[in-house]
């Protein structure tokens, strides 16, 4: 079975490179997106597992780019976590509004977010992660 | 509770403050010609009667309400210019003379005023109608939200570079990039828990500036209270394992009744716990309970810590306090300074009330007072 690929959309360089980095030691496919345009073209094409949105996301916005992809029949059933310093209860409720799986806050506890992934995709029935080596 | 502990302070939010000398009754009672005196004052007043006149204005009130105070007025001009929040204060300043009743209204154009409302009672035991004391606090709440918007957007900006740095450094705790000796180990630890006291800090910084500006918003809908309980114990079990210290978990069926913010709940008990945990010795226990009573929900934090002395108690919830104790004890370093201060607020959204029971060396008692829903109604 192909590891599963996940897509993180998040406008902070330094954090995707570095999530990246751990997703990747853990065995899964990254593909990444600096925008919110980049991140619903590269979900639309590449089909991820599972996808990291950030909220304030320049070009769309990711509670947008949740909406999107959550009213398109083939992206329904694929989780999206939502993962922004967005700490309003407000926010929260839009993100979930708008199909969201999860929310989380940042900074994050890396360890927990890393468990809701696995979680996440070992209930997607076509995906399992891949054991690091 | 026990005998020992009798060293209680209490904190109500029910905006009533208790009697005492006030000038107006004085000009009232001594004065016959009083209205004409009052018109003179510089101060916005206006009184309204047990007939639910408004009797006397001064001129700067006239001003508010666009009239003079040779023009009548009606209860309902009132009204409409300052909001149907002035009928609930006239209603509860009737209900306890002589108390003062404190509330803050909003005019039709946007003015805030803070407003002390107080039925003033003749010697015979008769109202002489209700007085309303009005400070425009305009500038002063434009200027709060000012502030709060750029502590939020200083927080904000502070967050963001924490998020990789929490990333970075588990990657290496984790020793996916190589093998750590021991002291490398330590070092981590050290700089990932100073890191997340720093996120810490600055998350309760941002819930205190959105108390300020108001923008907290509670839900107020059935809470499922062992779920409750047990989500906040977790939240600080390592912390309390780490100490040695035990925390028991106490409630009744009953306590089913509790209504409110489940996420502002869960994050009023975790606060009062990590203060437990702060200021109690090794291997002491915390009792959380819960219990139901005939008109609220009493939610207790109990420990066997150093206590507090009677002084240091009214100033606890106030903002980053730091009580006098020896440094073994306070250990600086742990916490942000604002937990009980945001205890506090929530408490206050959610219409309820703090007790705080404590000695020295006897232990404290938090006990939070939630209304329970009345009938027909969210109270």
């Amino acid at each position: 079975m192909n590891p599963a690929r996940i897509l993180i959309v998040d406008d902070y360089q330094n954090l995707v490179e570095l999530m990246a980095l751990r997703l990747r030691a853990e065995g899964y496919e990254v593909i990444t997106a600096f925008d919110g345009m980049q991140g619903l073209q590269l979900a639309r094409t590449q089909h991820p597992d599972l996808v990291i949105l950030d909220v304030l996301l320049p070009k769309m916005d990711g509670f947008k780019v949740c909406r999107l992809l959550k009213f398109d029949e083939r992206f329904r059933k694929t989780p999206i976590i939502m993962l922004t310093s967005r700490a309003r209860d407000i926010d929260r409720q839009m993100g979930m509004d708008m199909g969201a799986d999860a929310y989380f806050l940042k900074p994050y506890d890396p360890s927990i977010l890393l468990r809701e992934i696995h979680d996440r995709i070992c209930e997607s029935p076509s995906h399992a992660p891949v054991q690091a080596a | 509770m026990t005998a020992a502990m009798s060293n209680s302070t209490e904190f109500e939010f029910d905006h009533t403050l208790p009697a005492g000398p006030d000038i107006l009754e004085d000009i009232v009672a001594l004065v016959p010609d009083w209205k004409h005196l009052i018109a003179q004052l510089d101060e916005t007043i206006i009184h309204v009667d047990v007939f639910d006149s408004v009797s006397a204005l001064t001129p700067s009130a006239g001003q508010l309400l666009c009239t003079t105070p040779a023009v009548k007025s009606t209860l309902d001009e009132v009204v409409s210019s300052l909001g149907a929040d002035f009928l609930t204060l006239l209603d509860k300043a009737r209900r306890q003379p002589p108390k003062k009743v404190r509330g803050t209204l909003q005019d039709s154009q946007g003015r805030f005023f803070e407003v002390t409302a107080r039925n003033v009672i003749s010697d015979h035991g008769l109202s002489l109608g209700v007085f309303f004391i009005l400070h425009d606090l305009t500038k002063y709440h434009v200027q709060q939200q000012k502030i709060s918007t750029f502590v939020s957007m200083v927080a904000h900006e502070l967050l963001n570079p924490m998020a990789p740095i929490m990333e970075g450094l588990n990657l290496i705790a984790d020793e996916q990039m190589g093998t750590l000796n021991d002291v490398q180990r330590h070092c981590l630890a050290v700089v990932a828990e100073e890191t997340s006291r720093l996120a810490r800090l600055v998350n309760d910084l941002l819930d205190i500036s959105r108390f300020d500006c108001g923008k907290i918003q509670i839900q107020r809908i059935p809470v499922d209270v062992p779920r409750l309980l047990s989500s906040a114990v977790n939240n600080v079990s390592a912390r309390a394992v780490a100490k040695g210290i035990s925390i028991e978990i106490k409630y009744h069926e009953l306590s089913a009744d509790l209504f409110g913010d489940h996420e502002r709940l869960r994050q009023v008990i975790i606060n009062l716990l990590e203060n437990a945990i702060k200021y109690s010795a090794p291997g002491k226990q915390i009792v959380l309970s819960v219990l139901s009573r005939k008109d609220h929900i009493n939610i207790s934090v109990k420990d066997q810590g150093f206590g507090m002395a009677r002084r240091d108690i009214p100033r606890l919830f106030e903002r980053f306090t730091q009580l006098n104790y020896p440094d073994h004890i306070r250990n600086r370093g742990q916490g942000s300074g604002l937990g009980l201060a945001i205890v506090h607020e929530i408490v206050k959204l959610h219409r309820g009330k703090i007790k705080v029971f404590s000695e020295l060396n006897q232990g404290s008692e938090f006990i939070v007072v939630l209304p329970k829903r009345r009938k027909g109604r969210l109270s």
